[in-house]
């Protein structure tokens, strides 16, 4: 006898499917659509991060053979199969392909102004095919998606989620949902080592969340997805790394350091919302209890192929249960 | 636009400014955690004062080596699981989502149990071997009444129950301060143990005079020469079955290096983790070895092997009248006396018995939060104190169960426990060895999609499959060795089947106690989090 059947059934149960930090990682986004049907979702929720760090050129070596590297390793294509096999292997672990002549490649590397154009080219492209795959897949079945970036995500891809009507980017905007929850998004982060697009000072992120506290208007019904998880607890340990950005060790162990961001431990330290959505931080998965606030990191395993994320039960303006997944 | 951060790489790679692209941990990093695991101070002295007695004639350096080789196939295995799941946990990981959630789990639970407990007979290890040794060699090379009855009262039921509580609650103390703080006095542990075998190593190649006059000089002339003679009216035979006894040295040769493969209970804190792990737990096999086989070398320089055996085989005989002292410390103390240095060495030897403990503590709290993550314990036990950064209740947990440890080991014996520690470990270990064994077969998608590493194959065959083979007989032979070979299986009797029967059993109950109130009070089913997720 299974278990529910033994328990017996309960009332209207709205269940979150959440992932974060796909990184371009096209096995991973669609293993995230496909654990929404398997576990049954009602609404899917992205943490930001979506789009990949790097294009792998894939030369045509003349007479129908390419030849590309990935992770230092030399690949080869010798047939419209085999071509079509590499350029999805390098999508699965989140680098865009991009197959290109000789001339074509010594041209791109020769004019950055052109290669940039290129990468912001294929991470919209591939943003765009994966909302039209979400379209395809969710609508019909009365799923609805809130998609954000992240920190790392160029501001043009949010111009490309814009374009499909049953996907939304909660980014500094409020969505009603069913049962009377509220979705809230802030896809900012504080400053990295690397400085990306989205980074800010721990001050101006402060005064954009504190806008995003005005616009609450039920904190116990609120759903907020911020990119970059509370400074100090659990859900933001990683590897502290020194001026060339190696990881520091001690006593032959990774040092960790915090790296959220304390005006978000304040924010919901002071708005008490229901549930914080976070990633960022790919390494602290976890899940903690903030006052009222059930925060969670679903954490990222994208170069493995592996998705993780967060399966949260709502009902009756509380957060039932939750469940950390992988797969 | 896409902000250009790194080189084209020879046209390899065109990476754009994004965080997160390079972040390693070295080898020697990685090296010395796995170090810490194995540890200087008591695998040290096993291989002189257990392995030349058990078997008299066998070969210490054969031994190590032959341990070492078979273990590097085990690291293999165990970095291929962590190169899988680079998380915390990652043998629990992996198999629950590989073979069986509540098989993996009762694997993991029996470890974590059993590692606390052990945690506790090491710990036990200080009043009971480390602080007698140190203690008796220093009251016996300087004349010292006072040492000599400390070090009798300090392995007394009631020395080692005093002395362990304290080191107990030190450790306890010690692992609940920040992270940094913690790193730190494990990084002090590995330079002082370093500090120590130099010293070792001085003391043995700079010797004042033949081991004959300075062992006679200490322990009464003619002692040296009637050893071998008194070993032998006490029961002692030369030269078994080489091979045999070589094979059944593989359960204390697994004994002396465990803690090699620890790091992957580390995995998600690395990055190409696939890299370090394998580098990391193969390096510290390889350092420890030559570490321990130096000193052997050094010292049958000048004692044959056939009296380094009698000394250890009096000593596990318990002829106490012939007041045996089998320990590498102790031949190299009375080789150079100096008050200082063996003080030193005394320092450090307690100092990395504590470590030791501390990476067990370390290990075991990083599977409860990954069982926590899974849902299967209550989110209380992971709780972290706001100010110190730690996990407090984790940690007070394992430092109750180390304390039974303790006492168990004060009651029972230390030896004893630590080879029951082999069988359980082994027996825990079947399961996620299995899992990676079978891993290219019972979950295709996700080994096609793992890293080159875990992908690689032979002849069409994976390496892991190959490695997991070798790992998964070696594994088999110690069981059954334990039972063929009392001596050094731990005289695994009803009461060790039956504890172990105990743990794994209690750990199904939780997994499916924990499974039944999740879907009874939030609606959730455990087991989602152990299926695979295939792509639309």
């Amino acid at each position: 006898m299974k278990f529910g059947k033994l328990f017996g059934g309960s009332s209207k149960i709205t269940r979150i499917m959440y992932g974060s930090d796909f990184h371009g990682s096209e096995l991973v986004y669609r293993k995230f659509i496909s654990a929404a049907f398997q576990y049954k979702a009602d609404v899917l929720m992205v943490g930001g991060d979506v789009t990949g760090k790097a294009m792998v050129p894939v030369v045509h070596q003349g007479g129908g053979n390419y030849e590309g590297f990935l992770f230092g390793r030399r690949e080869e294509a010798n047939s419209g199969e085999e071509l079509e096999k590499l350029k999805n292997t390098i999508s699965n672990v989140g680098f865009y392909p991009i197959i290109i002549e000789k001339d074509e490649a010594a041209e791109l590397e020769a004019d950055p102004q052109k290669m940039s154009g290129r990468f912001e080219a294929e991470m919209c492209e591939r943003i765009r095919q994966w909302m039209q795959l979400a379209d395809e897949k969710l609508t019909p079945a009365g799923m609805k998606m809130y998609f954000m970036p992240g920190n790392d995500d160029l501001y043009s891809i949010d111009d490309v989620i814009s374009e499909f009507e049953n996907i939304s980017n909660p980014d500094m905007k409020r969505f009603e949902m069913e049962e009377g929850y509220e979705v809230l998004g802030l896809s900012n982060a504080n400053m990295t080592p690397w400085a990306c697009i989205r980074d800010l000072e721990e001050d101006d992120l402060k005064k954009k969340l504190d806008t995003l506290a005005g616009m609450v208007q039920n904190p116990e019904r609120a759903i907020v997805i911020i990119h970059v998880p509370p400074y100090g607890t659990p859900l933001d340990s990683c590897p502290d790394l020194d001026k060339n950005l190696k990881i520091i060790t001690q006593g032959g162990q990774v040092v960790m350091k915090s790296a959220g961001s304390p005006a978000v431990k304040a924010f919901i330290d002071k708005v008490q919302p229901m549930l914080a959505l976070h990633g960022h931080i790919h390494e602290s998965a976890g899940h903690l209890r903030i006052g009222r606030t059930l925060a969670i990191n679903a954490g990222s395993e994208y170069a493995e192929g592996i998705f993780k994320g967060a399966l949260i039960n709502l009902e009756g303006g509380k957060v039932k249960g939750h469940l950390l997944i992988s797969g | 636009m896409a902000e250009m951060a790194a080189t084209t790489e020879d046209r390899r790679l065109y990476a754009r400014k994004s965080s997160g692209l390079v972040r390693t941990i070295g080898v020697f990093g990685a090296m010395v955690f796995g170090v810490h695991c194995i540890s200087l101070s008591s695998s040290g002295l096993i291989p002189f004062s257990w392995v030349a007695g058990v078997w008299p004639g066998s070969s210490i350096i054969g031994v190590l080596t032959v341990a070492m080789i078979f273990c590097l196939f085990h690291a293999y295995t165990y970095s291929v699981i962590g190169a899988t799941m680079p998380r915390s946990a990652a043998d629990y990981t992996l198999a629950s989502r590989v073979l069986s959630a509540p098989l993996a789990f009762a694997a993991s639970w029996t470890l974590v149990i059993f590692s606390a407990m052990v945690a506790g007979s090491l710990i036990a290890w200080i009043p009971n071997t480390a602080i007698p040794v140190l203690f008796r060699t220093m009251g016996i090379i300087f004349n010292n009444p006072g040492f000599l009855s400390f070090a009798g009262w300090s392995e007394s039921a009631a020395g080692i129950i005093i002395i362990g509580s304290i080191c107990t609650v030190i450790t306890f103390i010690t692992m609940i301060l920040p992270t940094r703080t913690i790193l730190r006095i494990l990084e002090v542990g590995f330079f002082l143990g370093i500090i120590a075998w130099v010293i070792l190593y001085f003391q043995l190649g700079t010797a004042v005079g033949s081991f004959e006059a300075q062992w006679d000089k200490f322990m009464g002339a003619g002692s040296y020469a009637g050893r071998i003679q008194l070993a032998v009216d006490n029961g002692m035979v030369t030269n078994p079955n080489v091979a045999i006894m070589t094979l059944a040295g593989l359960i204390m040769g697994f004994w002396i290096f465990y803690g090699y493969y620890i790091p992957t209970f580390f995995a998600g804190e690395v990055k190409q983790a696939e890299k370090t792990l394998i580098s990391g737990s193969w390096a510290s096999l390889i350092t420890t070895w030559a570490i321990f086989v130096v000193a052997a070398l050094l010292l049958q320089r000048m004692v044959p092997l056939e009296w380094i055996a009698a000394e250890s085989y009096l000593s596990n005989a318990g002829i106490s009248d012939a007041n045996p002292m089998p320990y590498i410390t102790f031949y190299a103390a009375i080789l150079r006396p100096s008050a200082l240095l063996t003080w030193i060495v005394a320092i450090a030897w307690v100092y990395t018995l504590i470590n030791l403990a501390q990476t067990y503590f370390f290990y075991c709290s990083r599977i409860i939060f990954a069982w926590s993550f899974d849902r299967l314990i209550p989110e209380k036990v992971c709780y972290i104190h706001p100010t110190l950064r730690s996990p407090i209740v984790a940690i007070a947990i394992i430092t109750v169960i180390a304390e039974i440890g303790v006492i168990d080991a004060a009651l029972g014996g230390v030896m004893g426990a630590q080879l029951n520690f082999v069988f359980f470990a082994v027996c825990t270990q079947l399961v996620p060895c299995l899992a990676i064994t079978l891993f290219p077969f019972l979950k295709p998608d996700m080994f096609e999609n793992a890293s080159a590493f875990v992908r690689r194959k032979v002849g069409g065959i994976p390496v892991i499959t190959l490695v997991g083979c070798v790992t998964l007989l070696y594994q088999v032979w110690m069981l059954v060795a334990s039972f063929l070979f009392p001596a050094v299986g731990g005289r695994i009797g009803v009461g060790t089947l039956g504890t172990l029967a105990a743990f794994i059993i209690s750990g199904i109950i939780v997994f499916y106690a924990a499974r039944a109130y999740r879907l009874n009070k939030e609606g959730i089913d455990i087991n989602w989090t152990f299926q695979s997720i295939p792509p639309v």
